[in-house]
């Protein structure tokens, strides 16, 4: 083995090792911190808090005569989804933001005030449904709409937030 | 058409996980290209809101003042010319370290600028690529290390994934199978109205998937035949995950790690023996 495989195998190990430490949840602040590429991934797939739930959200307009709450995005996936699903991508990223946004609201921790909350805000606000709308608010729902047995739940209500101009 | 491929040849095998790779990284890639909306001024993903957190405050990333979606589709355009030409290179033998640096750079560019959009499906395929390009830039026998490495990582991918599920009450009732299949989100109606009228069908579904993930590195020490049936099984499994949930990538990008984990098996094997 030459010296340059040499290196290319302590890297291997390097970053082999990152990756058993971060399924046994030793050093996870330290690899999180360092892993801007996210080359060492958690595992964990669908055994979290969040897999058995859509997080759906909700706005309203503050202003309306009747500020009913408008549920965002939704309707049944196509079948075509299992070869060409683009709109999985805004499902990603609110579903996300609100799983951030309640995380966070559970662990009593500053939610208002966080990027990912502010970013909500800010796309919420080029809505069509608040196009007329000075303020508005929205709230988490933890919901699963193909179990009629399961009442959804609120998990987080949103301060009164202006409309964002832009 | 599998009893006529050869394992045993780093070379051979890590152009078929190439070519498999490939088409993961080129659907990603078009799938974002189709999102331009995300990437603009105050849209889900501002990237002014993205560098302004923790991780990215702290990179250079983090003072890059505009990366909006002209960018994003550009880097999108060269993975998809980059995982074109991985997938021709792969074809017809000809080096794969271009292509599998142009479809790395691009894709954890892509990574950087948007890593809510990155799935377990993302991760595996960027893991791959870049343990490519490591391979590549050595010998034969770093290449071999390369597809060790990503045939022990997809092991404990599955296993830590078996594992988490096993010590979930809920998987382990099967109530987490029905509560995910009840979403609109990655769920179905017809299959989620049968499986609340038979709990039986959700308690084996749920015991199935934990089992195939926590064996899944047996395969390393089965026989031949028997890992290949195993890879067949998991091809299957995210099959039938792509048709009920709709995660298409993870049809691609796991089963491109199979070819380097029958190649550890034949050197494990050959090992043993």
């Amino acid at each position: 083995m030459g010296r340059g495989d040499a290196v290319i195998a302590a890297v291997f190990a390097g970053w082999f090792l990152l990756v058993l430490l971060r399924q046994l949840g030793l050093g996870r602040a330290f690899v999180r911190r360092l892993d801007v590429f996210q080359l060492v991934p958690g595992w964990r797939l669908f055994s979290g808090f969040a897999g058995h739930h859509d997080y759906s959200i909700h706005v309203r307009n503050i202003d309306a005569a009747t500020p009913e709450w408008h549920r965002l995005e939704g309707g049944p996936r196509p079948v075509r989804s299992a070869l060409w699903h683009p709109a999985l991508l805004l499902v990603r990223v609110r579903r996300s933001q609100a799983i951030s946004v309640v995380s966070a609201y559970r662990q009593d921790k500053e939610v208002t005030g966080s990027p990912r909350y502010r970013a909500l805000v800010g796309s919420l606000s080029t809505l069509p449904q608040l196009q007329l709308a000075q303020r508005f608010q929205f709230r988490i729902v933890a919901e699963r709409p193909y179990d009629p047995t399961f009442e959804a739940m609120e998990v987080y209500r949103s301060p009164v937030e202006a409309v964002r101009t832009f | 058409l599998i009893h006529s491929l050869s394992f045993s040849d780093a070379e051979t095998v890590a152009q078929m996980v190439a070519v498999i790779a490939s088409a993961a990284h080129f659907l990603s890639a078009a799938q974002l290209l189709v999102n331009p909306g995300l990437f603009g001024p105050n849209a889900a993903l501002d990237w002014n809101s993205v560098r302004a957190r923790g991780l990215m405050a702290r990179t250079p990333a983090g003072r890059i003042r505009s990366f909006g979606p002209r960018t994003v589709s550009a880097l999108c355009l060269f993975k998809m010319l980059g995982a074109l030409g991985l997938a021709s290179a792969g074809l017809t033998g000809t080096p794969l370290l271009p292509w599998t640096a142009l479809v790395a750079a691009t894709s954890l560019s892509l990574v950087v600028r948007a890593p809510e959009l990155v799935s377990a499906a993302d991760h595996i395929a960027n893991i791959i690529v870049v343990a490519l390009v490591l391979g590549g830039l050595g010998s034969l026998d770093a290449m071999t290390m390369a597809l060790g490495f990503i045939a022990l990582h997809v092991c404990i991918a599955y296993l830590t994934a078996g594992v988490a599920k096993l010590r979930h009450p809920l998987w382990r009732n099967g109530k987490y199978v029905v509560g995910m299949v009840s979403t609109r989100e990655f769920g179905n109606q017809w299959i989620a109205r049968t499986l609340l009228r038979n709990p039986a069908g959700a308690l084996i579904s749920a015991w199935l998937v934990m089992t195939l993930e926590i064996l899944f590195p047996a395969l390393l020490f089965l026989p031949t035949d028997l890992a290949i049936a195993g890879v067949i099984a998991m091809t299957c499994f995210h099959a039938a995950v792509a048709a009920m949930m709709g995660f298409n990538l993870f049809f691609f990008a796991f089963p491109a790690t199979y070819p380097a984990v029958l190649f550890l098996n034949f050197q494990v094997r050959q090992w043993m023996v």
